[in-house]
């Protein structure tokens, strides 16, 4: 639950989209606590990504795009629209995911390693930085030209799959996130055209996560 | 008044009462309708019909449980479960998806993945094994690396690139039931319900432990509502329901009934004996029948079906009306004869009275229904147990009962005078008699058969509109009619099986079944397995075509390792059956491979049956398969059993009469000691046929008992009836008799149970006829003529 309000929060605090002429943007938080202070109180988030995963079995990266879509307080859909249609949806603590190669969706809620994906975002997006200290080293890093910081996973379980991740934003939100897999495998996700506040309405709503869903109610 | 016991009756008393003792500390009643399954050299469907009613299949409950929100009934719902898994009547629980299943699988598997390429390896492995087979499948490869669920294919795509194990994973999740998983929970489909499967430890049918399990079930709900602080519903479906509610209902009806027919016998008592005492004396032979034929049973069953004991305590109450007989003829005895005299002088009479009702039912104790021979050697125990006590014990009872009241006297003679008609040729008896002989001709042809078993018992209409509404919300399997492979080996089981799931297929895609489920999507035979490795392997250059299929479309060269190693080492053995049986998927074969005796059952289990005739035309031709419908097959079962039972009716009524031949030695007293029975049997079926009752097998087996009583009357009034005053008193205790057990048995006919009902109008009506019937033996014995000819 708290995934998605923090993630929702997190990337509100990044700030309006990069080029945005109206309001002066924000300037580039300089303490974790001020980055974190900044996610509070979104509606919701939808952005673009465009994804490249650095993967030993292939000689190139391999490229998807796709939209992100976050529902406060623990909703998020990520939808992979090229190569192929796919999504990971996160309804709380429901997880599944949905291919073309099959109408039934795979629940992978209690899915260990799908656990540990999903678990990491979760806690990360949730902006609940005790949570996020307790779960991982944290680093950052803030400069005039923008913000880094690095999450490496304390649990050992955990970074037998995940190495860590690295966000990076200039005064918005979130620009980039990096994820370093222990078999040495890598993406790097760039955000694009993030909208904050956005107001989901309830047939997107049920677009996104189907006709009997629970998220966005109050 | 003091009553001074001598040894013999001390003997039986403290008999009654320690035997009384021991019933009480050991009965454990059931109500197992596999007892009511044939079993022994039977069919093997039948062998498996009786052990499907008590599988697992049977003793699983779904629990379907509603807060006010999803969230909160998953909440209540696990709650739940954790309450029953530490239940100790329940086997299992499982809300959802357990991870170990998932894991498991992967340990099974993955290291065999190459045995489940396909169901026809020999054509279809070349065909997927083909260049641009393979550039397709690292197009679908690389599209499954690009989205999220990456990591899952990540791990395993550089050891199976052909995408084998997710075959697996397909076809097993294919073949679920359609219920809906939130974070790995079962909801219902509407997705309002929690949904939660239990097994039961004890049989569906053991009401002695599911009766205190269902209501632990609801306290716990009752429980979580309050600590909760929500309101919960709660809807359940299983067996052990229906079997606990009718089982209650008889028990009520029995209650109810035991306290009318025993006020109604002691009016009767008071009526014509004019003594409780009496009352008691007569009744303690039949008592001691009970409790020896119970004694007996437990030591050598170890427990009873109540259907057993019911009709077992009603054959061995034939044995009340030899101590009323002797009563009557002892207190109404001339020249004050002794109790032990009037039991000599009675002795050839009563024992073969017991001997020819033993007769009338011992048929029962060689049918293939372990239920029905339980109630034969109940009945037999327990009336040569009653005998003996009537012949030993009641003679010195006897002395302890008061004298009848004048009014008995009085009756008896009235009754001699109206039953030995002096020259009257009993025309009020004599004319309904011939009518039915008649009528019997038409009646014949009109008697209705119902051999569904399930109408035995009245189903209480709103727990069966909820085991509806719950099994709507999860579609579960047709748990009635599936299909069964029979083979006398696991490998040719689970081939045959193989095929017949290959030929459901067409009825999947066109909408004639909305599913199946099918050990094949776990276990191929061995055959099978090795016939997919041996397809594999013989493709030329096989690693090299892959990689170079892999790289066209960006995959490293050397990614696949992994895969060029599984193919050049030693493979696995086989999957078989014992490996799952072994693993935590396990339990999911209990309801697919149920071993026989001599054989193994595989079932495929059907869901959204269009047409059964379809699938039954779509498996035409494969051997030892069959498509089982346990209704329909119980009903053919019950419907022979019947005939047989019918049959056996005329066999018992052809032996009883060689008995009453051997014993009388003549046509004509033998014949008569007959008629009243055969006339019962003849007005009842009349009556049936032309009532438009649907009779079943319980009217036929209370008709054996019925009969057995009729021919009874038939030797006490052909023994004892030799003028009007013996007549009278013999017609005294017929009237004793018929009435008490017209009270005891009669009263079922109100009962709510269509089982009890069909004992009830049986026994109660058939022991009145055969009460009506009685004096026409001295028609046939030409009594009365001589008679009025001496007077």
């Amino acid at each position: 639950m708290r995934l998605a309000a923090s993630f929702a929060t997190w990337i509100l605090a990044m700030g309006a989209a990069a080029g945005a002429d109206v309001p002066a943007p924000p300037a580039v938080p300089a303490t974790l606590e001020e980055l974190m202070g900044r996610m509070a109180g979104t509606t919701g988030i939808v952005a673009t990504f465009e994804e490249h995963k650095h993967l030993a079995l292939l000689e190139e990266p391999v490229e998807s795009r796709g939209r992100l879509a976050f529902v406060p307080p623990s909703c998020m859909v990520w939808n992979v629209r090229s190569p192929g249609e796919s999504s990971l949806v996160i309804e709380g603590e429901r997880v599944r995911f949905r291919d073309e190669t099959s109408p039934q969706a795979l629940d992978l809620s209690d899915n260990p390693i799908a656990r540990h994906f999903v678990d990491g975002f979760m806690v990360l997006f949730n902006g609940d930085l005790s949570a996020m200290r307790e779960q991982y080293a944290l680093e950052f890093r803030g400069r005039d030209d923008g913000w880094r910081l690095a999450l490496t996973p304390r649990s050992a379980r955990v970074r037998s799959v995940i190495a860590s991740i690295v966000l990076e934003g200039r005064s918005g939100p979130i620009d980039r996130m990096e994820i370093f897999e222990a078999d040495g495998d890598r993406t790097v996700t760039e955000f694009a055209a993030v909208e904050v506040d956005h107001r989901f309405d309830p047939d997107e709503l049920r677009e996104l996560f189907g006709p009997r869903t629970s998220c966005g109610s109050p | 008044m003091r009553i001074s016991l001598k040894p013999r009756s001390l003997a039986l008393l403290a008999g009654i009462a320690g035997m009384a003792v021991f019933c009480s500390l050991q009965m454990q009643l059931e109500s197992n309708v596999t007892k009511f399954m044939p079993d022994g050299g039977g069919s093997e469907l039948a062998a498996l019909s009786r052990q499907l009613a008590d599988s697992e299949l049977t003793r699983t409950m779904i629990l379907a449980i509603r807060g006010p929100s999803l969230p909160i009934s998953l909440e209540a719902g696990e709650a739940l479960a954790a309450r029953l898994r530490e239940n100790d009547e329940v086997k299992w629980v499982r809300n959802g998806v357990d991870p170990m299943e998932i894991e498991s699988l992967y340990e099974l598997y993955f290291p065999r993945r190459h045995y489940f390429l396909s169901d026809d390896p020999e054509h279809e492995i070349p065909l997927r094994l083909s260049t641009p087979a393979l550039v397709e499948r690292a197009r679908a490869l690389k599209r499954e690396l690009a989205s999220p669920g990456a990591f899952l294919f990540k791990r395993i795509a550089a050891a199976d690139p052909l995408g084998a194990f997710a075959d697996v994973v397909s076809r097993v999740r294919d073949e679920r039931p359609t219920l809906r998983l939130e974070g790995n929970r079962f909801v219902s489909l509407d997705g309002d319900y929690a949904i939660l499967m239990l097994a039961t430890r004890a049989s569906a049918f053991d009401h002695g432990r599911q009766v205190p399990l269902l209501a632990e079930i609801r306290r716990d709900v009752d429980d979580l509502s309050r600590e909760l602080e929500v309101p919960l519903t709660l809807e359940q479906s299983g067996t052990n329901r229906f079997a606990a509610d009718a089982q209650s209902a008889i028990r009520g009806d029995v209650y109810v009934v035991c306290g009318l027919s025993f006020l109604g016998v002691a009016l009767v008592f008071m009526t014509l004996v004019g003594s409780l005492r009496a009352f008691v004396i007569v009744f303690l032979p039949t008592l001691t029948g009970i409790l020896v034929a119970i004694s007996v049973g437990l030591i050598f069953f170890g427990g009873f079906d109540g259907l057993t004991l019911a009709f077992g305590t009603v054959l061995i109450g034939v044995a009340t009306d030899y101590s009323v007989h002797a009563l009557v003829h002892h207190r109404l005895a001339t020249g004050g004869e002794t109790a032990s005299a009037t039991l000599r002088r009675l002795r050839p009479t009563l024992f073969y009275g017991a001997i020819t009702t033993i007769a009338s039912f011992v048929g029962l104790a060689f049918t293939s229904f372990p239920a029905f021979r339980e109630i034969s050697t109940f009945s037999i125990v327990g009336l040569a147990a009653s005998l003996a006590t009537t012949f030993f014990v009641l003679p010195e009872l006897l002395d302890l009962a008061p004298p009848l009241p004048r009014r008995a006297r009085r009756m008896a003679e009235r009754l001699g005078g109206l039953g030995h008609g002096v020259g009257r040729p009993l025309l009020w008896q004599g004319v309904p008699a011939a009518l039915c002989v008649v009528l019997f001709v038409f009646a014949v042809p009109r008697i209705r058969w119902v051999d569904d078993m399930s109408a035995w018992t009245r189903i209480d209409p709103e727990l069966l509109a909820e085991d509806q509404r719950v099994r709507s919300r999860v579609t579960p399997f047709d748990t009635s009619r599936f299909v069964v492979v029979l083979a006398d080996d696991e490998q040719t089981a689970i081939a045959m099986n193989s095929r017949v799931r290959e030929r459901l297929e067409p009825l999947l895609d066109d909408g004639g079944l909305t599913g199946v489920r099918s050990l094949h999507a776990l276990l191929w035979s061995e055959d099978l397995q090795r016939r997919n490795l041996r397809a594999l392997l013989a493709e030329e250059d096989l690693y090299p075509r892959v990689v170079a299929a892999f790289a066209k479309e960006g995959f490293q060269a050397d990614a696949f390792e992994p895969f060029g190693e599984a193919l050049a080492s030693e493979p696995p053995a086989p999957l078989t059956l014992a490996d799952l049986r072994d693993s935590s998927l396990g339990p999911l074969l209990s309801s697919m491979v149920i071993p026989l005796d001599r054989q193994l059952a595989v079932i495929t289990h059907l869901r959204g049956i269009e047409s059964i005739s379809r699938v039954a035309q779509a498996l035409d031709g494969l051997e030892g398969v069959r498509v089982f419908e346990q209704r329909a097959f119980l009903n053919d079962v019950y419907a022979e059993f019947r005939s047989t039972t019918a049959e056996q009716i005329v066999v018992g009524s052809l032996l009883v009469a060689a008995i009453l031949l051997a014993r009388y030695r003549r046509l004509r007293p033998a014949l008569a000691a007959l008629l009243p029975s055969i006339l019962v049997a003849l007005t009842l079926i009349d009556g049936f046929a032309f009532l438009g009752t649907g009779l079943n097998l319980l009217h036929v087996m209370t008709l054996i008992m019925v009969l057995g009583m009729g021919v009874d009357y038939g030797i006490f009034i052909v023994d004892t009836a030799h003028g009007r005053t013996d007549f009278g008193v013999t017609f005294l205790s017929l009237l004793v008799s018929c009435l008490t057990t017209f009270l005891v048995f009669g009263t079922l006919a109100v009962a709510s149970q269509p089982v009890l009902r069909a004992v009830g109008t049986t026994a109660g009506v058939g022991i009145l006829l055969a009460f009506f019937y009685s004096p026409l033996a001295l028609l046939v014995l030409g009594r009365p003529g001589e008679e009025a000819r001496r007077a």
